[in-house]
């Protein structure tokens, strides 16, 4: 069972992703709007996978998937996020996240994803 | 990859193996050649020694038999004594060597070199050996008992020199023989150790010799094996690289192209220096150099172990990218699919495979697939708009658009030569254009308004270019056509529902009111409420009547004005639905005319419609107001003049008065934003009316507009009063919005109402109070 923790200002995206992962192999622990809150509840649930948006208020996703792998590198992250700006995702990516899903995306695109992100 | 590895680290073990045996072999002799001479030197010892025993005998013999001689003779005397020494020396000697003989041990010999015995073990070199020393212990005691007595002259020494010279007779001859026996046996033992050691030399030198060839025979053997599986594997490659149809090529981590990559990729790229390049350099130039950083930076990412390679291809910076092209023919452009893949070496990203394809025809196809869609939607559309809005306003959209497209076309036609004369030609196509658009944007037919309004960017980059000339004018040719085919299909579609039901649309076509049979109600009446005020209907057109008196000139009222209202309120979806199920009920039952109240409706609908899609763009929020709109049952240029006029001034009011509702609301109004529009008429007249709670008109600004454009410096600016800065709202170019777009901007629309209603010969009465209000006031004459 990983811990999931979901990360989007979207409260439409989050329940999208809510109600599409995989219950028999991710438990969610927590979920969060801005960057800042994903911080602190990273902190408290130490999520082994992390879904995360780009642009959030206070602090946007580049910034929090920085300080996040900072604090643990093994965790996972996939950034959810639109395709405006490929060299942003990719920037995300030099960061320390794991993988790119575009949205909009659809729910099997969403599991598959997740499977593919705790492969090793 | 893995596969050939294997095999190389077992070719080399192979190898190896081999040799490692080559080398013990080669030991191997060397060390038993080590032993066995070592053994043959050790023999030859033994042979040395026992002559060297022969010849002590010999000497111990020789003295006794000198001291028997030279009894009598002074025992002090010096050649006494040196035999004595000689005879007790030797005999020693004799003693050790026998020892050393017999154990095989060491000895240290007379030049002080130690000596190695071998150990004796042949039997009859053993029953040599002892022989010798039994001859030896008999004769040896003997010279003992004669040496111990011998330096004494005191004693006599006769019978012990006669006892040991009895002996040494007897001894002499064994020893000697014996001796003699030892030394050839032991020279026979050596003679066959060095036959055998030739012999195993022999054999061992040529067994490695044999070994070597073997070795030298099964290794070329497998090199020539594995050689030839790598030229074939190199074939195969070669042959699936010039096959294949896709562009392949393998990237490192400073992407470079590899040495190998197939021949297709030469004319996909089309580039034919590409092994060993880097692959920036190859695209330099023909892709955006945004994409470039892009690529450089993806490749990079599917270099870094934490990224998952199946998650980033959305990421792919060249997936369809558009390629220019260089070529004989000039410029080409072509749509390439890059895709990447890691190549894994021990667990290791070591490459990645590139598979580059031209997609330029799946790309094309599906742009074409959605130029075909977009054609789709557009006669949706237009079939919408046909069905939804009234005949009537179509009938009279594609009169009017033809009559504009023949305007302009007549002025192409007549090409002017002067300066001027191509200005004013300019002004007069961008009038047809903007009235035709801001029509076709009321009935919603955005592909018309589309097209017209990249007329008028054309049209607004001639009006700023300095100086015209008649061929500027051309591209317009190409929109025209374009308009003219979209009317033309409107008005085909229109006959197929002509045909369907030709009555309705017999009847359609039939503006004037006098032909106009009685009025029959279409199946579902009007569901908009409409609270008439009756009563006070009569003193807004006395009103309106009193302004037509003062209005004779174009003026500025600034006394506040309170009308009577009739309030029709915003038209709601179903009501369209309503609408729709009309027009069904029209086609269906062929006798129904439309009536004189429903016309009305629709035409109030319209504008309604054409004011909120306005407003919705402008983000603003407005309610319209319509009393009367009194103007069916009039023959008259006057309507047509009217209509149009209306529509600019709606959308004048819409996008230049109301103010957008935050600073409506910061100014204390009601955030919705109010426009009346009122029609009404006598015999001889018809009035328009349109008024609006937005900002009014804003003399500062227009002054300051007229000094940043450069049309009048600063001082002469502030002297042109408000009829004169009125006059310059009023004349082509002008506008105080900065921006242009589909609502407006171009500073067109109130020149066009400024030319219909001189065309008309009718009157424009405006009043307005900065930050309250406007109020256009239109005076038509109808002809009898």
């Amino acid at each position: 069972m990983r811990k999931l923790m979901i990360v989007d200002d979207s409260n439409i995206i989050r329940n999208r992703i809510q109600r599409a992962y995989d219950s028999d192999t991710f438990m969610l622990v927590a979920t969060a709007s801005t960057g800042k809150d994903a911080i602190e509840r990273f902190k408290i649930h130490r999520p082994d996978v992390i879904t995360m948006d780009l642009t959030m208020p206070q602090m946007d996703g580049l910034e929090c998937i920085e300080k996040i792998v900072a604090i643990d590198e093994d965790v996972r992250i996939l950034v959810v996020s639109a395709l405006s700006d490929k060299a942003t995702g990719i920037q995300a990516l030099s960061l320390g996240a794991n993988g790119f899903l575009c949205k909009p995306f659809s729910e099997d695109d969403l599991i598959e994803a997740l499977n593919e992100l705790i492969s090793d | 990859m893995n596969l050939s590895n294997v095999n190389i680290s077992g070719r080399y073990r192979g190898l190896v193996i081999s040799i490692t045996l080559f080398l013990a072999l080669i030991s191997a002799l060397l060390v038993y050649t080590f032993y066995t001479s070592s053994l043959l030197e050790e023999n030859t010892a033994a042979i040395d020694t026992s002559n060297q025993i022969a010849n002590n005998a010999q000497a111990v013999i020789k003295d006794i038999f000198d001291l028997q001689n030279s009894y009598g003779e002074d025992i002090n005397s010096p050649h006494i004594q040196t035999v004595l020494q000689r005879l007790e020396e030797n005999s020693e000697e004799i003693d050790t060597l026998l020892v050393a003989l017999k154990t095989g041990s060491a000895y240290v010999d007379t030049k002080g070199e130690t000596v190695q015995l071998p150990s004796i073990t042949d039997p009859t070199t053993l029953q040599a050996l002892n022989n010798t020393e039994k001859e030896w212990s008999m004769l040896r005691p003997r010279v003992k008992d004669y040496l111990e007595i011998a330096d004494d002259v005191r004693q006599d020494t006769s019978v012990r020199l006669a006892l040991v010279g009895e002996q040494a007779k007897t001894s002499s001859l064994a020893m000697n023989s014996s001796l003699e026996e030892l030394t050839a046996n032991i020279f026979t033992v050596a003679a066959n150790q060095a036959r055998n050691i030739r012999l195993i030399q022999i054999l061992g030198v040529a067994s490695i010799f044999a070994y070597f060839l073997i070795f030298i025979f099964f290794f070329v053997r497998r090199l020539r094996e594995s050689d030839a599986e790598t030229l074939e594997a190199r074939r195969e490659t070669q042959e699936i690289m010039q096959t294949v149809s896709t562009g392949l090529f393998l990237l490192d981590k400073n992407l470079q192209i590899g040495q190998q990559h197939s021949q297709a990729l030469e004319s996909i790229i089309g580039s034919d220096r590409l092994a060993g390049e880097n692959l920036t350099h190859v695209l330099r130039g023909r892709i955006s150099d945004k994409d470039l950083d892009t690529t450089r930076q993806f490749i990079e990412q599917l270099y870094n172990p934490r990224v998952k390679e199946k998650l980033v291809n959305d990421l792919n910076p060249l997936h369809k990218v558009m390629l220019h092209t260089e070529s004989e023919s000039g410029q080409e452009n072509r749509y390439l699919d890059f895709k990447f893949s890691r190549v894994y070496e021990n667990k290791n990203i070591a490459r990645i495979l590139v598979n580059v394809t031209d997609v330029s025809d799946a790309v094309r196809l599906e742009q074409k697939l959605e130029q075909e869609r977009a054609q789709n939607d557009m006669q949706i559309e237009m079939l919408t708009t046909i069905l939804n809005v009234n005949p009537v306003v179509i009938q009279d959209f594609i009169k009017n658009t033809k009559q504009h497209i023949e305007k302009i076309n007549n002025v192409l036609k007549n090409p002017g030569s002067s300066q001027f004369e191509l200005e004013n030609k300019l002004k007069l196509i961008f009038r047809e254009m903007h009235s035709l658009k801001g029509e076709s944007s009321a009935l919603k037919l955005h592909s018309f308004t589309k097209i017209a309004n990249a007329a008028e960017d054309k049209l607004q980059a001639l009006q700023n270019q300095a100086k015209l000339s008649g061929n500027d004018f051309l591209p317009l040719a190409v929109d025209l056509e374009e308009l003219l085919n979209l009317s033309n299909t409107i008005e085909r579609l229109g006959e197929r529902i002509n045909q369907a039901a030709p009555q309705v649309f017999t009847s359609l076509q039939e503006n004037e009111p006098t032909k106009r049979s009685e009025p029959t109600k279409i199946s579902e009446p009007t569901k908009l409420s409409k609270t008439v005020a009756p009563t006070k209907e009569a003193v807004t057109t006395a009103n309106i009547q009193q302004q037509e008196n003062a209005a004779a000139e174009t003026s500025v009222i600034t006394t506040p004005v309170n009308e009577p209202k009739v309030i029709i309120t915003e038209h709601t979806q179903d009501t369209i639905e309503t609408e729709n199920d009309g027009l069904i009920n029209i086609i269906d039952s062929n006798s129904l005319l439309a009536s004189n109240s429903s016309k009305e409706h629709d035409l109030v609908e319209y504008y309604q419609d054409f004011a909120q899609q306005i407003a919705q763009r402008q983000n603003k929020k407005i309610q319209l107001e319509i009393s009367d709109l009194d103007l069916l049952n009039v023959s008259s240029n006057a309507v047509s003049t009217a209509k149009e006029v209306i529509i600019q001034l709606l959308r004048n009011a819409i996008v230049h008065g109301i103010e957008v509702p935050e600073v409506r609301q910061a100014v204390g109004k009601d955030e919705t934003g109010k426009i009346c529009l009122n029609v009404n008429r006598t015999d001889k007249c018809l009035f328009v009316i349109i008024e609006d709670d937005g900002a009014g008109i804003d003399y500062e600004k227009i002054r300051q507009k007229l000094i940043d454009a450069g049309k009048y410096d600063a001082e002469t600016a502030y002297k042109l009063n408000q009829k004169q800065l009125l006059g310059v709202l009023f004349s082509s170019g002008f506008t105080t919005k900065s921006q242009a777009d589909e609502d407006g901007g171009r500073g067109v629309g109130l020149d066009i109402v400024k030319d219909r209603i001189q065309e008309s010969k009718g009157q424009l009465n405006i009043k307005s109070q900065l930050g309250e209000m406007t109020k256009f006031v239109i005076t038509l004459p109808i002809e009898s």
